[in-house]
């Protein structure tokens, strides 16, 4: 094993821990994201050379997939893979970087993957007037400031802009979203903003092109961690579960299905891993982008599935099946059905 | 397959057109429309509308006092109805407590029960389900214990629709512990205001509430309101699975969401979309197979044959269909359904596509269909026994 694979290793073992602490009620009671920040998950996708520790990709599907089997509220994905991960890799934001990976400063993400920037910026003086509005920006409401992508005046491409939320100009919007998770508009409406707030080097859109891909594995593997307690759930109620003198597990139809959601459970986890393991190579964007799509075709049977499975029990409130259902259809909802990457996978198999 | 109706057929159809079109309350129609939550007024009072004309209990004889269509009006009402954005009328009374109350009661049950249930003014619910008896409804456990001109319930019921609402349920429950558990199962009618009744809401994955338990603590039931003999129960209970068998498929409304779901694709812009006609089509010509099956099944029937089992068929692909155009609604709107509240079926929030706000909630409500009413799986093995005779 490498050095690499041990620190995953350890890694995924506090997040089964912090997930089960979690599901047990034995949360501290402080604020989750300080707890994030003192187990060292603010910093860990990101180079050493930033002050991170590296663990890239890999780190952050562990990260995520307990995110998923917990159905944790906390917005590691937004905050950490989209903002933090576009600011990871514009040269002139290493202290917005250094304050987010501190816990100092939340950014939300005001970008949507496989969507054009929503916001227009006109240069004003030696600065920048944004106008526009964002829709669907994740946990908006738990962030001070959002990194928005805009499309700067007439020069074309995309700029990234980090906007504070306290600024004259700025409007947001909150609601929750179907899984309970929140969401807001951000109405940006002539918000002046200093040259220096403008962080890419002249076009953002390679680099958001790289953010969109780690977003897709991040919420893959987010999908992954909520698929498995789908199955995990069904497997034990069909064993326990009795209709006409026996298990209904013991039925050879319910049988099959059950050996069904197992595999595709496992062709999401075996396109997960491998993805997270391809760190920066060649197959690594190709890799992310299939689990994404495999987890949403795996994701939809296996949740359906698991509701059918369960009889009227699994459509109540109260149950948890629902609760993960709905975490993968949002995810789907935010991050784009497979037909809205299927051009994007072909992209990554060229070159 | 095609279906030669009569003049007097069309006429009747035309007429049951009209009339629901001309009725239907523009406020309703919209709720339905865009799937937001209906209130037990919003029921009520849309089957008043059908009670005025007799269609409420559209499926009675007319010995029961119902309009006694011949099995191709009582098609084509269907169809006429699920093509508009009607509500879909409450069940319990109509189509399983009245049917038996007049083929298993006597007649001053009869005269008791059934004007309340026909004109729209007492609310049914369905007392089957138990928590360890759902499909298996021979694992039933409440019981009822003959005391002199009364029985004394206790027990426990599971996933009842809108007993939050009802006058009255028709319960199976427990009166013989001694024979086998078919035999020993009879047919009560509770009153839900009968000290001992406590209902409990279950809210469901689509923040909905149309589930509730019930539970009965020493609820005393005249004997009077026991239907048919003792330890009968079961033989009503199996003969309501083949009652109103042309309500089973809901095609008649699949179709009409298709085509709302084609008028939102035009509203988006989205018709030069070639994996969305794509899926349309392919939907479409399941449903035209639907709607063949239960053609044919009709000219059977009409034709003095009983299909009898064979309608199940029609409940497996219909609630199939009908999920899947749940699912397309979603995939449709895709990003537009996020915007979801709690109160989005009261009260939509201000959107450009209104069309969006109930279709997450839609998809997930609409898993109930496979779920319930006998469950597909269900419906398989009765046609695996029963039609394919597969032991």
């Amino acid at each position: 094993m490498s050095h690499l694979d041990d620190e995953i290793h350890m890694l995924a073992e506090t997040v089964d821990r912090y997930v089960a602490d979690r599901a047990g009620g034995r949360a501290s009671g402080g604020d989750a994201w300080t707890e994030l920040a003192d187990l060292g998950w603010l910093l860990l996708p990101y180079p050493e050379a930033a002050g991170g520790l590296g663990l890239g990709a890999a780190g952050v599907s562990a990260v995520m997939q307990g995110h998923g089997r917990g159905l944790l509220p906390t917005p590691y994905l937004p905050f950490i893979v989209m903002a933090g991960g576009a600011l990871a890799r514009c040269p002139r934001a290493a202290d917005a970087l250094a304050a987010v990976m501190a816990g100092e400063r939340r950014v939300a993400a005001g970008f949507a993957v496989g969507r054009p920037a929503a916001i227009t910026a006109e240069p004003d003086g030696a600065g920048w007037r944004l106008g526009g509005t964002q829709p669907h920006v994740l946990a908006v409401d738990e962030a001070d400031a959002v990194l928005v992508a805009a499309r700067p005046g007439a020069e074309g491409g995309t700029g990234l802009f980090l906007v504070g939320l306290d600024l004259p100009g700025v409007t947001v919007e909150t609601y929750p979203l179907p899984d309970g998770r929140r969401a807001g508009r951000v109405i940006l409406n002539g918000v002046a903003l200093p040259a220096a707030d403008r962080l890419d080097d002249g076009d953002a859109a390679a680099l958001l092109g790289d953010v969109e891909t780690a977003t897709l594995l991040a919420a893959a593997a987010e999908n992954l961690g909520a698929m498995q307690v789908l199955y995990e759930e069904t497997l034990a109620y069909a064993k326990l579960r009795k209709q006409f003198g026996r298990p209904i597990g013991s039925f050879q139809s319910l049988q099959f299905r059950l050996v069904d959601m197992w595999i595709k459970l496992d062709e999401v986890r075996s396109l997960v891993a491998s993805a997270a393991a391809a760190g920066d190579g060649p197959e690594a964007a190709q890799l992310a982008v299939a689990a994404w799509i495999q987890s949403l075709w795996s994701g939809r049977s296996i949740g359906e599935e698991a509701i059918q499975l369960h009889g009227a029990i699994g459509m109540t409130e109260e149950h948890a099946a629902g609760r993960y259902v709905k975490r993968i259809l949002v995810n789907e909802l935010l991050f784009g059905a497979p037909e809205r990457h299927f051009a994007r996978y072909r992209s990554t198999m060229q070159g | 397959m095609t279906m030669i109706f009569s003049d007097a057929d069309k006429a009747f159809a035309a007429d049951v057109r009209d009339y629901l079109a001309a009725n239907l309350p523009e406020e309703l129609a919209r709720k339905v429309r865009y799937n937001q939550r209906l209130t037990r007024d919003d029921y009520t009072g849309w089957q008043d509308v059908l009670a005025a004309r007799n269609w409420y209990a559209v499926g009675w004889p007319a010995e029961a006092g119902g309009p006694g269509l011949t099995q191709t009006q009582r098609y084509l009402f269907e169809r006429a109805y699920g093509a508009l954005p009607c509500p879909h009328p409450c069940q319990f009374g109509i189509a399983m407590a009245g049917p038996v109350i007049f083929t298993f009661g006597n007649e001053e049950q009869k005269e008791r029960f059934l004007p309340g249930i026909r004109e729209n003014r007492d609310f049914w619910c369905q007392g089957y389900s138990e928590p360890g008896a759902g499909s298996d409804l021979a694992a039933l456990k409440t019981t009822a214990v003959r005391e002199g001109d009364h029985y004394r319930v206790n027990g426990q019921k599971i996933w009842t629709t809108w007993a939050n609402w009802a006058d009255w349920m028709f319960c199976l429950v427990k009166t013989d512990l001694q024979v086998k558990p078919q035999r020993g199962i009879s047919f009560l009618l509770i009153d839900m205001r009968s000290p001992g009744i406590t209902v409990r809401p279950i809210r469901t994955i689509d923040g909905d509430h149309e589930f509730n338990e019930v539970f009965l603590n020493d609820v005393m039931v005249p004997v009077e309101n026991r239907i048919g003999e003792e330890g009968q129960g079961w033989t009503y209970a199996k003969f309501l699975l083949e009652f109103e068998r042309f309500s089973m498929s809901g095609a008649a409304r699949s179709r009409r969401v298709l085509s709302e779901i084609r008028a939102d694709a035009e509203a988006l812009g989205r018709t030069g979309d070639a994996r969305l006609a794509e899926r349309l089509t392919g939907l479409e010509i399941e449903l035209l197979a639907l709607e063949h099956m239960e053609l044919r099944l009709l000219a059977r029937s009409v034709g003095g044959e009983n299909p009898g089992p064979e309608a199940s068929k029609l409940k497996i692909r219909g609630t199939e269909i009908a999920q899947a155009l749940s699912r397309l609604r979603v995939d449709l709107h895709a990003e537009d359904c996020l915007v979801h509240s709690d109160a989005f079926l009261d009260a939509l929030e201000p959107s450009s596509n209104p069309a969006a706000g109930g279709a997450v909630a839609t998809y997930l409500n609409q898993r109930k269909l496979t779920i319930w009413g006998g469950s597909n799986e269900v419906q398989r093995m009765i046609l695996a026994k029963q039609i394919l005779e597969l032991g």
